[in-house]
């Protein structure tokens, strides 16, 4: 930012516009956020109505406290699998967390790696998969999913969550996130690695000791963000896993399928909403700070 | 970061503590003594009578196990894939829809053709293909077509499936309200009526223009004291469509009648989600258009006869101009139909989003504070699926089984057709109808035991306990004793009858029918979930009509559904993957 | 000695190297670039119901492209829906992403509060927020449909009642980009407000004694030029998007929107999800050709960006 910005005259007059439109747009963005809180708001006191009472007041504060939606989430929330296996919100819960836990450790291990690998070192392809990357992220391949349906099931992936967890990093070198951590290790000066070296450690503890910590906090938003996704994931079950089904899709079925099936009605529907965004909220509100802090995207230079 | 880590722990042990229980899930393999079965669960019927079946078979074949699948929510398309993922170890199913046709040309499925000669009432009985409704006309649905491209045919063999159940769509209401209301015409004290009823076997007095029940020889739904109603369409007294509007004037007098009696009153209610009333258009077309136009829409051939087109013209629809049939005649007057009772004037409707909203309307109406609701667009499984709402509704005397539900018929309507072709009867449509197939076997000592258990699932006695039971009406001929039918709810037995009833009502599946034509399966670009009588962009009559507003462009809509062009590919693409 | 360590080290640092990204790039070999190869062979084939292929030549091609121009065609409807929604997204978005973040980044009213409120949307499942919302908005018994009534606005003339504004053909497209617009806010306005802050303090202060004094200049001398990269990355990977992005009509209508919401991402989850499977190949052809179409669109902007955009030094 080496040049200098003149500017001929002070113009009075877009200085007065700037501040109110800062003032106005401000309003805006209270009046958008207040506009985020009602949806929620709703959710939680239409799972205290039941269906009647839902009829004859639909947004407004329950006259009586319905509990029993809770219970009869418990109760109606379930899963019949293939073949006698049901899964109820405790199942579910587990498919959750394993996925989550499971594809997000290993997208952002594996992301990491090659972020660094790539920012770090200069071989031969190195050039060309880091293009690779930004073509994979920029050219559009429409109308595969016929074709990865095939592949998946002669490959014994489809409907198999550990196949599925361990093969879900094959474009780790590609994405926001491998851009963020790019950026991330390309700012760290190389230094660190030669005092290691020097200290006669190789490039394995190089990464492991030096550079992997202090990409921590960034690693750390990426894995909840992405902990995040994967937690409220349900097209990927309802396409690839529906034998192990997570909570997202257990409650799209909620929704659609028990309608029918468990009579669900929307007081029970809201509280099963209400329960399934618990963790996310926890987590999030855990790692809040950190997420604010670090969460950039850079450009894309190839 | 300390306070985020204490998280990870807490999400880790939640993890093991979940991978254990999930771990739980038993792990079950295919056995040549366990035969799998599938209904689906997902509608009001439910699994109980099929397991109780299987219990009275197994009794007699003690060597096997049949295992009913107890909350099966899928529908053909998703079992199909199950089956090609090697995801499922069904034997058989009992879908609730019949699109199975994709699998039965993957060799899926085995021919149940040797099946149809079956007794399974013994010797005296009717073979299974005597019991199925229309056998010619299922068998098109059941087979699998061939196309030879050297003389230009197509030919159907075999017989994959099997019907198993059927639907009916319409107007509910009850009767006993409708009385007290005075919205049911009485019939008149004339010499022509009574000697109907004597006719009939029904003893009555007479006081002043009415005529008042006393006794019969045969059956009706009258108590002693009850004032007779005009017969309906069947032309006799006592039975469920009693005192119903005869004609659309009528009709259109009872729904004013019932609006006017009080502001809140509504005539109708219907779920803008699960769309109900679509099928009421259904019913109405084809009611004033003919089987023949039917055929033309859900086949594409009209059997060699013509049909008008809403321009008036006439013409015999075949394979080769199917995207015609959508502009037959009558389409203009049930989007009227529609535009008048359930779009353009709300004094008449009221609505819920999902079916549930819709019938606690219903079934709370007049309860209380609750604005009186007089009909609703459901189908004959409303009792059994909104259980919930009635059970809260008993201690007002309207529970599950209390209240004399019937359903109306449509009444004729000015220049139909009729489901003779000369101008009597009325259609109801079914917005579902299954089928039973069975997945390809390797013993065929299985397989031989699996074709004997479904033959056992269609004695008159299985189809007749099941539908006592349940209400669920079973693809089949097949009568209910009078104690039978005296241990249905009221609502459940009306619509059975009505079923019965062919001479007079005829219950369009048109899910079924769709596949006497390989085209919902086979042409490039054919959406197949979309009923037979879909507008092209909103699909929904009654959301073309909210979002257009006039009949006119909702019948072009209609019409306009596939080009001549896209016919041409559609035909193309058929004989290319057949 | 020096050479064998240095041979030595190589031989680790190889080593190193392959460990790391050997792996997943077998599996971007497998499941990237073999089952677009598969793909692309299916754009060739007919598939027929048995299971059996048969070469089609460009069959599936033509049939697509008739779709795409014939008029009232649904193919053509989604596309013509995909380009409006990447434009209006554009128009829209990218203005209230930049002005809200220079407002956080200048650390306004309630900044921290407004920060973790607009990632609801993230926080709470997307999918649970898309379901109150159609919940909240469309049917008789919404609340939305209540107000309306009960304000005596957005009154169907015809029939006297509240619009359904996901079922009315003037009022649907609308919703749907709304809503896109409404929960789209919260990770920009994480990203751009960071992007922000690597702005040195003394860039600014600097500029403020050249004369910047108002929000536009500071905006347009400092900040874009500044987080241009961020900028054109998302300008680029929503442009790549622009076909397969299905939106929330899929979750809003599951497989039931009209034809004037359709967009090519959920033309395409449809027909999968619906069609039989005989339409594939010509999904498949479909795919290739909007590939060639779109790729080197996208590779011309990125170039264009890049060369005629703000210079930037940014690390």
């Amino acid at each position: 930012m080496e040049k200098s910005i003149k500017i001929k005259q002070k113009p009075r007059v877009l200085d007065v516009v700037s501040k109110v439109l800062i003032a106005i747009m401000l309003v805006v963005l209270i009046v958008y956020c207040i506009s985020l809180l009602i949806l929620p708001v709703w959710m939680i006191l239409t799972s205290f109505k039941n269906s009647i009472e839902y009829v004859n007041n639909s947004f407004g504060w329950p006259e009586n406290f319905y509990f029993l939606n809770y219970s009869g989430v418990f109760e109606k929330l379930q899963i019949r699998i293939t073949d006698f296996v049901i899964y109820n919100v405790f199942h579910m819960l587990g498919f959750s967390t394993l996925y989550s836990l499971g594809s997000s450790l290993i997208n952002v291990f594996f992301t990491t790696c090659m972020a660094y690998v790539l920012s770090k070192y200069k071989f031969f392809g190195s050039n060309f998969i880091y293009n690779l990357g930004i073509v994979v992220m920029i050219v559009p391949i429409i109308g595969s999913l016929p074709s990865a349906m095939m592949v998946r099931d002669a490959l014994g992936v489809y409907n198999n969550m550990f196949l599925h967890i361990i093969t879900s990093p094959s474009t780790c070198f590609s994405g926001t996130n491998f851009l963020l951590l790019y950026g991330a290790f390309k700012s760290l000066p190389w230094d660190y690695a030669e005092a290691v070296f020097i200290d006669g450690g190789n490039d394995f503890t190089a990464f492991f000791k030096m550079f992997l910590p202090m990409i921590l906090p960034t690693a750390t938003v990426i894995f909840v963000l992405s902990f995040l996704g994967s937690w409220n994931d349900y097209q990927t079950f309802m396409i690839w896993l529906p034998d192990t089904p997570n909570l997202a899709y257990g409650l799209y079925q909620f929704q659609g399928v028990s309608r029918q099936l468990y009579k669900a009605t929307i007081g029970e529907i809201m509280a099963g909403f209400s329960l399934v965004i618990i963790p996310t909220v926890v987590l999030y509100s855990a790692s809040q700070g950190l997420i604010l802090s670090k969460f950039t995207v850079g450009g894309l230079k190839g | 970061m300390k306070r985020f880590f204490k998280i990870l722990a807490i999400i880790l042990t939640l993890t093991l503590f979940g991978s254990t229980v999930a771990s739980c899930g038993e792990d079950q393999t295919g056995n040549k003594y366990e035969i799998v079965v599938e209904p689906f669960s997902g509608s009001g019927f439910g699994y109980q009578w099929l397991k109780d079946l299987a219990t009275d078979w197994m009794k007699d074949n003690p060597d096997y196990t049949v295992k009913v699948k107890e909350s099966s929510t899928y529908m053909a398309g998703d079992q199909l894939s199950q089956i090609a993922a090697g995801t499922t170890i069904t034997d058989v199913y009992y879908g609730s829809d019949p699109n199975y046709s994709p699998g039965i040309y993957k060799g899926y499925f085995e021919d149940l053709t040797d099946m149809l000669s079956v007794k399974p009432d013994g010797e005296n009985g009717l073979t299974i293909r005597e019991k199925i409704m229309d056998f010619d006309n299922w068998q098109k649905v059941a087979s699998k077509v061939s196309y030879d491209s050297a003389t230009d045919k197509f030919s159907y063999s075999g017989c994959y499936m099997l019907p198993h159940s059927i639907t009916m769509t319409g107007l509910v209401y009850d009767h006993d309200k409708f009385l007290e209301l005075g919205l049911l015409t009485y019939a008149p004290n004339t010499a022509e009526v009574k000697g109907q009823l004597s006719a009939q076997g029904i003893t009555f007095d007479v006081s002043g223009s009415s005529l008042i029940f006393s006794s019969s020889t045969g059956s009706t739904n009258y108590k002693s004291g009850d004032r007779i109603l005009i017969a309906g369409k069947d032309g006799k007294y006592g039975t469920y469509d009693d005192g119903q509007p005869q004609t659309m004037a009528d009709f259109d007098e009872m729904v004013k009648n019932i609006v006017a009696m009080d502001a809140a009153n509504k005539a109708f209610v219907y779920a803008t989600k699960d769309e109900y009333v679509s099928e009421l258009v259904n019913a109405y077309v084809v009611q004033y258009a003919g089987l023949d136009a039917y055929d033309a829409l859900t086949k594409y051939d009209s059997n060699g006869k013509e049909i008008t087109l809403d321009d008036g013209s006439k013409v015999v629809i075949d394979w080769n101009n199917g995207y015609l049939a959508h502009s037959v005649k009558g389409v203009r007057g049930a989007v009227e139909f529609l535009n008048e009772y359930f779009y353009k004037d709300p004094t008449y409707y009221t609505y819920g989003n999902y079916v549930q909203n819709a019938q606690a309307r219903f079934i709370a109406g007049g309860i209380g504070q609750a604005d009186y609701v007089a009909m609703i667009a459901e189908g004959n499984w409303f009792e059994l699926e909104a259980m919930e709402t009635l059970k809260s509704a008993e201690p007002f005397g309207k529970g599950y089984g209390q209240v004399d539900y019937r359903m109306m018929l449509l009444p004729n309507i000015e220049g139909q057709k009729g489901i003779d072709g000369n101008g009597h009867g009325s259609v109801i449509a079914s917005s579902e109808a299954g089928a039973i197939t069975v997945r390809k076997q390797a013993d065929a000592e299985k397989l031989a035991a699996i074709k004997d258990f479904i033959a056992f699932t269609l004695t008159e006695k299985a189809l007749s306990t099941t539908t006592v039971n349940t209400g669920l009406i079973r693809g089949y001929k097949y009568s209910l004793t009078p104690a039978q039918l005296s241990a249905m709810t009221p609502f459940v037995r009306n619509c059975y009858l009505a079923y019965q009833d062919t001479a007079n009502v005829k219950v369009l599946t048109s899910a079924t029918d769709l596949l006497r034509s390989p085209f919902p399966y086979a042409a490039v670009g054919y959406m197949a979930d979309v009923g037979f009588l879909p507008c092209k962009g909103v699909k929904s009559l009654l959301n073309s009509l909210k979002s257009n507003g006039d009949v006119t462009s909702v019948v072009n809509g209609v019409a306009g559904n596939y080009s001549q062009s896209t016919w041409k590919e559609f035909l193309a693409s058929i004989k290319n993957s057949l | 000695m020096q050479r064998k360590k240095a041979s030595s080290h190589n031989k680790v640092r190889t080593l190193f190297i392959l460990s790391l990204i050997s792996y997943p790039l077998i599996l971007f070999l497998i499941f990237y670039v073999f089952v677009n190869l598969n793909s692309i062979r299916m754009a060739f084939f007919n598939v027929k119901l048995d299971g059996t292929w048969e070469f089609a030549y460009f069959d599936n091609f033509i049939t697509f492209i008739k779709g795409l121009t014939e008029t009232g065609n649904v193919i053509g409807m989604s596309m013509y829906n995909s380009i409006r929604m990447y434009l209006i997204n554009l128009v829209i978005c990218m203005p209230l992403y930049l002005i809200f973040s220079y407002m956080l980044f200048k650390q306004c009213f309630m900044h921290k509060a407004i920060r973790i409120v607009v990632m609801l949307p993230q926080i709470i499942s997307g999918f649970v927020i898309c379901m109150l919302f159609v919940n909240f908005i469309s049917g008789p018994d919404a609340p939305l449909s209540m107000l309306f009534s009960h304000l005596k606005i957005f009154i169907d003339d015809k029939s006297g009642m509240p619009i359904d504004l996901l079922y009315n053909e003037k009022t649907a497209f609308a919703t749907t980009i709304f809503y896109g617009i409404w929960i789209s806010f919260g990770t920009s306005l994480i990203v751009y407000p960071n992007a922000m802050k690597e702005i040195s303090s003394e860039v600014i202060e600097s500029a403020q004694l050249d004369g910047v004094s108002n929000m536009f200049q500071e905006m347009f001398y400092i900040i874009l030029p500044l987080i241009f990269p961020t900028l054109s990355t998302f300008l680029i990977t929503g442009l790549a998007g622009i076909f397969t992005e299905a939106g929330t009509i899929l979750a809003f209508y599951e497989t039931n929107a009209p034809d004037y919401v359709h967009n090519m991402g959920y033309y395409y989850a449809k027909l999968v999800k619906n069609a039989n499977e005989t339409t594939y190949p010509m999904l498949a052809a479909g795919g290739l050709l909007m590939t060639l179409i779109v790729a080197p669109v996208v590779i011309l902007v990125r170039h264009l960006l890049e060369k005629y955009g703000p210079s930037t030094e940014v690390q």
